[in-house]
């Protein structure tokens, strides 16, 4: 079967990273939960302080929708960036790759293996919080619609694909700090980016700051604005999807 | 006998120093090829391209008469590879050999598992995480996945490294068990009382280049013609006028050392000396050559005034 190896070596990442799995679970939540409480209780507790916004907001389950995403997004990056760090390089510095490259697998199904075990580590705490936190919003305040969470979800989990697989190629010629600080580095000239006009198509950030503009701001769902943002962001993890299999399969170890 | 290795004018390079310069060496089935060498002469290198994990910048290696370049995925099925590398240090034995079984679709893991383990003295620690090993333990589990699908080729980098001595012995003689049931084996090592023991061919790498290849025997015989062992009362100068004659040493139990072109018998030097040098021997003898001693004379004039690597 041509993709026994890589199922094998997929289920044996998978499950070693577990542990990981849970953790950031946690830490997903965590955030999350932080998020909502700050904002519905963050006036109150600024007036035990004797202390009040000059413009106060009125909390609102939409509010508290907008803001817990937009902190998680954030979150997320860094989580994405550390957590794929030293995907390759960890096992390129200690030699255990030769073990690994030694058995019977291709190179491209270990490293798409790698890959998609580890993507799924990260983006799966971030689903389960993201779930945990609608239903915190939809018991205690309001009804969020379903389908706004899951059209919120796509772009960000595909984005945190992109930031993963990113960082991964760069650990598979660099050390796990260097790949790291340089994905730090890309994502932050990428944000900039966005920022100009005739410049924002060459940024990811673009076609996920869409999904905030369709959701909240009353735009009408125009299908083929959803369509052509998810094949720009397709085309953003495929590029360096295929670079990390290249690169992987021209270096030596 | 086939070869079941053919490494013809191999070269690799690293940037732009060359690691391995045109190498040819041949490795007969159900042999233990025993490849020595300095540190950084190039055994590793080569280990690592016959199992796919280095590309090479030219030339040609089959195993099993397959290309390496284009078939490493059928080839390593066949083979079991021990580098000399780290093992992820977080999963347990039992984990880490459970892939290796299953990615070369092994029925009845458990057992094979249980066996390989068995073989190098590991049974009962299955379920320890290979970080909570120590050095000699690791290796045994490599060596244990080297063998846990029955490869019928064994590619082995440093297998005695940090292994104690009762660790080292039983390894060399599973390694001679696995040579008599029809495996051929390849290894690797600087602890050449080791090699000498069990192979039955040898390669000498060095600065990339192979300086000697060949079945061990006709190694060591080969040299054994070109070094004498002599006492007596005997000129040295006259000795070093012999035109064949090219080096003249004392040992550490003040006896002389001759050294001659591998042409030359020994009843010739033996009656050059009474005759033409005028000495009164005592003790005239062939010297006995070990592995060893190949391995300094091949090695140690060349790193001679040069940095040793």
């Amino acid at each position: 079967m041509r993709f026994y190896s890589f199922f094998v070596q997929f289920k044996h990442d998978l499950w070693g990273d577990r542990l990981k799995l849970m953790l950031l679970s946690l830490l997903f939540f965590f955030q999350i939960i932080m998020s909502i409480i700050g904002t519905f209780y963050m006036q109150d507790l600024l007036k035990l302080f004797d202390f009040e916004l000059m413009n106060p907001i009125t909390p609102s389950g939409e509010v508290a929708f907008a803001d817990f995403f937009s902190d998680v997004f954030l979150f997320g990056i860094l989580i994405a960036s550390l957590g794929t760090m030293n995907l390759f390089a960890g096992d390129i510095e200690t030699g255990s790759i030769s073990y690994s490259l030694s058995r019977p697998i291709k190179c491209e199904d270990y490293s798409i293996a790698k890959i998609s075990s580890r993507l799924i580590t990260l983006i799966v705490p971030f689903i389960i919080a993201s779930f945990a936190g609608w239903f915190y919003l939809l018991f205690f305040f309001t009804e969020i619609p379903l389908i706004n969470l899951i059209w919120t979800l796509i772009p960000i989990a595909l984005f945190y694909s992109y930031i993963g697989i990113v960082t991964s190629l760069l650990s598979t010629r660099f050390s796990s700090l260097t790949a790291g600080f340089s994905a730090i580095v890309i994502f932050v000239i990428q944000f900039a980016i966005s920022a100009f006009k005739p410049l924002e198509l060459l940024s990811p950030f673009t076609c996920v700051a869409f999904w905030p503009k369709l959701l909240y701001n009353n735009s009408s769902l125009n299908s083929w604005e959803v369509i052509f943002n998810l094949g720009m962001i397709s085309i953003w993890i495929l590029i360096p999807l295929i670079l990390t299999i290249l690169s992987m399969r021209r270096r030596d170890f | 006998m086939e070869n079941v290795i053919k490494i013809q004018n191999l070269s690799k390079y690293y940037g732009k120093f060359q690691a391995l310069n045109n190498i040819n060496l041949n490795v007969p089935e159900g042999s233990i090829f025993g490849y020595l060498g300095p540190n950084g002469a190039g055994k590793t290198t080569t280990l690592k391209i016959l199992t796919g994990l280095l590309h090479y910048s030219q030339g040609s290696v089959k195993i099993f008469d397959q290309e390496v370049k284009n078939h490493s995925l059928t080839i390593n099925k066949r083979t079991g590879f021990l580098p000399d590398a780290e093992m992820p240090k977080y999963e347990t034995i039992f984990r880490f050999l459970s892939l290796t079984g299953k990615l070369n679709n092994i029925s009845q893991r458990k057992e094979r598992i249980s066996t390989s383990l068995h073989q190098v003295g590991l049974k009962k620690l299955q379920n320890r995480k290979i970080g909570n090993l120590s050095k000699g333990q690791k290796q045994r589990v490599g060596i244990a996945n080297a063998l846990l699908h029955d490869p019928q080729l064994l590619i082995l980098d440093e297998p005695n490294s940090g292994l104690d001595p009762i660790a080292r012995k039983n390894i060399l003689s599973l390694l001679k068990d696995l040579a008599k049931e029809g495996k051929s084996i390849i290894l690797s090592s600087h602890i050449i009382g080791e090699v000498d023991k069990i192979a039955t061919n040898i390669a000498i790498i060095h600065r990339g280049k192979i300086v000697e290849a060949g079945k061990r025997h006709d190694l060591t015989k080969y040299l054994a013609h070109r070094k004498f062992i002599v006492s007596g009362k005997i000129d040295q100068e006259k000795v070093l006028s012999l035109d064949y004659v090219t080096a003249y040493t004392h040992d550490l139990l003040d006896r002389v050392n001759i050294t001659v072109s591998n042409n030359i018998s020994e009843e010739k030097l033996l009656l050059d000396l009474i005759q033409k040098c005028d000495s009164k021997i005592k003790f005239f003898s062939l010297m006995e050559f070990s592995l060893e001693d190949l391995f300094f004379a091949k090695i140690t004039d060349k790193i001679e005034g040069e940095d040793y690597p």
